[in-house]
């Protein structure tokens, strides 16, 4: 059951969106599908709703096989980045529009509105239009409008891309809550790592039309399958022969084992956060050429126990428990 | 500044004075200030209540196929891609670039009871286009053909397909998604384009008097009777008529501009 596909390939001319895509979501669960853009998450999740249909391959939805099945008859929920509202309808109307063209009995419909009005906290505007509700709420409404139809799958293509920062923050959370309440096998599409992995219970990242791993939030950070991921999933910085999170350097006054001498940069405060950019005295590793500056993260508590200030001279080294990567000796060749 | 802004106001307002404002007002007046209302008058002769009917159900007629027309043709050519679009894109405007009375020459070749390579079949099937109320629609209709079209195109362009894809995957079907979706949006530019279509046929003059014959009480339209008076020097009923013709075109423009969205002055 949920979603299964089946070796689905999609091109446009000669651009290659998808390639060879096998995939199993299991039902009642929130997937992520996550990647840069130009990655093929959005086709593939196109081809889910039926916007798109894939050269090649298979897809079922809740057991049942879809591929050539047009959009109107897969009972599917679709969210859109830019909300795609009924802007001549209210509020209400565009939460049964699937209702209506369903020949849905009237008494039902309103009831069944009700619920999902309530359900998405916009029960005092179901008489609004579109065009006076803040973009939040806005979303909010077209998730109701999606969940009315009782979809076997819900599908949201970057549904938080059009927010400003913290309605984001807060419709994520939302959205989350959301599931535990509703149980719709659900898949969203996002550029954005922090997200998926707040989110999602499974991430699927995917790169050049191909899916490059599949785990859950915690696999995907702490046991990256491949360098890309890696890469994307968070910021990585390069220590001799090893890739790294910033957050996982250490810095230190004094000479320790494994240790580095460097000097402090750049030294900037976000909030809570600290970040140093450390040149090295030498390079720590034998790739040869340049070594570019280490990127540090620290706490703010961390950095003042250091007293840490631009232009110290300090010792730097990758934390025992760190998860690194060695570098691909080849890539860091070819890119100089 | 406020120097050349008030001297410019002023040579606008003169120029639209004297070019529009002024002689309209002398119709007015001579309707209505010339000694008698020959506006009452005129009215009641029967050739001229004709010749508006035959207007008003010409142009209704006008207003029906082009509608019908535009919407269709304006979804076709927003929505799907088709070789030879531009072209045809280019086409339907040519009824407006091209001068009335040659359209109605056009027409008479066309459907000619005699030479008409279409029209003499339809003669002899007893259709007659020429000289007959379905030349005169056939006239304004062309006249007027491209103006539910192009108020339609760009709104159709600017409310993108986003609104129809998310009725299709709740379940609506094509002809749910065109009454509930496509048209509701395009509206207000529909209403608009039918007041442009109502006005310009209403007013028609040259295609019509080529193509109707002007057979007082049969064919003879709104515009064709202000001539007819005019050279008859009837003036006073000329005017009227003329009178009749402008107020149609004044609520019409008036209507279009509580419909048209507000245009946006850049700085104060």
């Amino acid at each position: 059951m949920g979603i299964e596909i089946h070796h689905v390939r999609k091109t446009f001319g000669s651009f290659t969106a998808l390639e060879d895509i096998r995939l199993s979501v299991p039902s009642g669960g929130l997937t992520a599908l996550l990647g840069p853009s130009g990655s093929g998450k959005t086709t593939l999740l196109r081809i889910l709703g039926g916007q798109e249909e894939p050269d090649a391959g298979s897809v079922y939805l809740a057991g049942r096989d879809v591929t050539r099945l047009p959009a109107q008859q897969r009972n599917i929920g679709f969210v859109f980045q830019h909300y795609a509202a009924f802007t001549h309808m209210t509020v209400a109307k565009n939460v049964a529009f699937g209702l209506e063209v369903r020949k849905t009995p009237k008494a039902q419909v309103r009831r069944r509105v009700q619920e999902l009005l309530e359900l998405v906290q916009l029960e005092r505007f179901g008489d609004r239009l579109p065009a006076q509700l803040s973009g939040g709420q806005r979303q909010r409404m077209a998730l109701a409008r999606a969940l009315a139809v009782d979809p076997s799958v819900l599908l949201l293509d970057e549904p938080f891309g059009a927010l400003d920062a913290k309605v984001r923050k807060e419709l994520r959370d939302w959205l989350r809550q959301l599931h535990e309440e509703v149980h719709v096998t659900s898949v969203f599409v996002t550029h954005d790592q922090e997200e998926a992995l707040e989110v999602a219970d499974t991430v699927v990242v995917m790169n050049q039309g191909r899916i490059e791993q599949v785990g859950t939030p915690e696999e995907i950070y702490d046991h990256p399958a491949s360098d890309f991921v890696f890469g994307f999933i968070g910021e990585v910085t390069r220590f001799g022969e090893l890739r790294l999170r910033p957050h996982d350097v250490e810095v230190t006054l004094d000479p320790e084992s494994g240790s580095h001498p460097g000097r402090i940069t750049r030294l900037t405060r976000i909030g809570f956060e600290v970040r140093l950019e450390v040149v090295l005295d030498s390079d720590p590793g034998s790739l040869g050429g340049a070594h570019p500056p280490v990127n540090v993260q620290l706490s703010r508590t961390e950095s003042q126990a250091l007293d840490l200030q631009q232009w110290d001279a300090i010792w730097v080294r990758p934390r025992a428990a760190a998860g690194g990567r060695e570098v691909e000796v080849l890539r860091v060749g070819a890119g100089r | 500044m406020s120097v050349t802004r008030t001297a410019l106001r002023t040579v606008v307002i003169a120029y639209l004075f004297f070019l529009v404002g002024w002689p309209l007002w002398m119709v007015v007046q001579e309707t209505f200030l010339s000694g008698e209302n020959h506006l009452v008058s005129t009215l009641q002769d029967p050739a001229v209540r004709s010749a508006l009917r035959v207007t008003l159900a010409a142009a209704a007629w006008a207003v029906v196929l082009n509608t019908v027309f535009g919407i269709t043709l304006g979804i076709l050519l927003v929505r799907h891609d088709f070789p030879g679009k531009r072209l045809l894109g280019l086409f339907v405007d040519l009824p407006i670039a091209v001068s009335p009375i040659v359209v109605g020459l056009a027409l008479l070749l066309a459907y000619g009871p005699v030479q008409g390579w279409l029209g003499r079949p339809l003669a002899e099937l007893g259709i007659l286009v020429v000289f007959s109320f379905p030349g005169i629609v056939l006239a304004v209709t062309f006249v007027s053909l491209p103006l539910v079209l192009r108020a339609v195109i760009p709104v159709l362009r600017e409310i993108g397909i986003e609104q129809e894809v998310a009725a299709r995957s709740l379940g609506a079907h094509a002809v749910q998604i065109l009454w509930r979706i496509t048209l509701p949006s395009i509206r207000g530019a529909v209403t608009y384009g039918i007041i442009l279509t109502l006005a310009r046929a209403v007013g028609e003059f040259g295609a019509v008097l080529i193509i109707s014959g002007g057979l007082v009480g049969q064919t003879e339209t709104a515009t064709m009777a202000v001539q007819r008076f005019h050279q008859g020097f009837a003036t006073g009923s000329s005017y009227a008529i003329g009178f009749l013709l402008a107020l149609i075109g004044i609520a019409a423009l008036a209507i279009v501009t509580v419909l048209r969205p507000k245009e946006h002055t850049r700085g104060n």
